[in-house]
């Protein structure tokens, strides 16, 4: 098999309760490609609400917990995609983006998008080198 | 390290046709990117019009058959993001998919978009291992 599925604690679980067709970490060649993440909490799998910085917090938590189950970390993002429902919400997601990348930051694309049929604001995925 | 395009029978063509600045399919470094592939019918090259499980499926054919022109397969795709006009149709657009991912499934996002100028619903980009 040339890719490898990672397994991630609490996340997987969550994925396959939702009977989702997706794994949450795949790598392959060298990268880590995990998939968009919105604000899970990584103890009860449960969706986290609250404002957008609230929820920025959370979806990079997630993301920095599916990177170390692939046994990278966020030094080694080489590509972030923020999915956004709301672009006025740019600086805000910005000041927390920017705690968790604070040198050496990824290349990065911010998508403003229409909505999601759950109850979140915001994903964000990634290509970690692994 | 350079990169090479793949010719994808029928469809570059079609790309050509209509004078868009895009590759279909590029290879570098042991992988290999797919554009966004809308409802395109393998035989003629033209939009395929129906539903949206008719409109996934076909995204879904084509975006095998670039796969398949760039010599490698759906088995050895490491992430997929689906971009659609209606997130109501998730559910709809999962039955679909989970049928052509049906385990290992690539990591993935769903990306809800505000609408192309053309007439379809829903496109599918992927990257996977060459």
């Amino acid at each position: 098999m040339k890719k490898q599925v990672i397994e991630v604690p609490v996340m997987s679980d969550k994925v396959r309760a939702l009977g989702l067709p997706c794994s949450t970490a795949v790598k392959a060649n060298g990268f880590v490609f995990i998939s968009a993440t919105p604000p899970v909490d990584m103890v009860t799998g449960e969706m986290v609400r609250g404002d957008i910085e609230v929820q920025t917090e959370a979806s990079l938590k997630a993301l920095k917990h599916c990177l170390e189950a692939a046994g990278t970390s966020l030094d080694n993002v080489v590509m972030v995609r923020i999915y956004a429902v709301n672009s006025g919400f740019y600086n805000a997601i910005n000041r927390v983006y920017a705690r968790y990348f604070s040198t050496n930051p990824p290349a990065r694309s911010f998508v403003p998008v229409a909505s999601w049929p759950m109850e979140f604001d915001i994903e964000i995925e990634c290509v970690a080198v692994a | 390290m350079t990169k090479e395009i793949v010719e994808v029978p029928v469809l570059s063509a079609a790309v050509r046709a209509l004078g868009v600045p895009l590759s279909l399919v590029t290879r570098a470094a042991g992988l290999v990117f797919v554009s966004g592939m809308p409802p395109l019918d393998l035989l003629t090259g033209k939009l395929v019009k129906g539903d949206i499980e008719v409109q996934t499926e076909a995204s879904l054919k084509a975006l095998k058959h670039c796969l398949e022109a760039a010599g490698t397969s759906l088995d050895n795709v490491v992430m997929v993001r689906i971009y659609a006009v209606n997130a109501g149709f998730y559910n709809a657009i999962n039955r679909v998919y989970a049928r052509h991912f049906p385990e290992n499934a690539p990591s993935r996002t769903f990306v809800p978009v505000a609408s192309w100028p053309m007439e379809f619903d829903i496109e599918i980009e992927c990257v996977a291992v060459a």
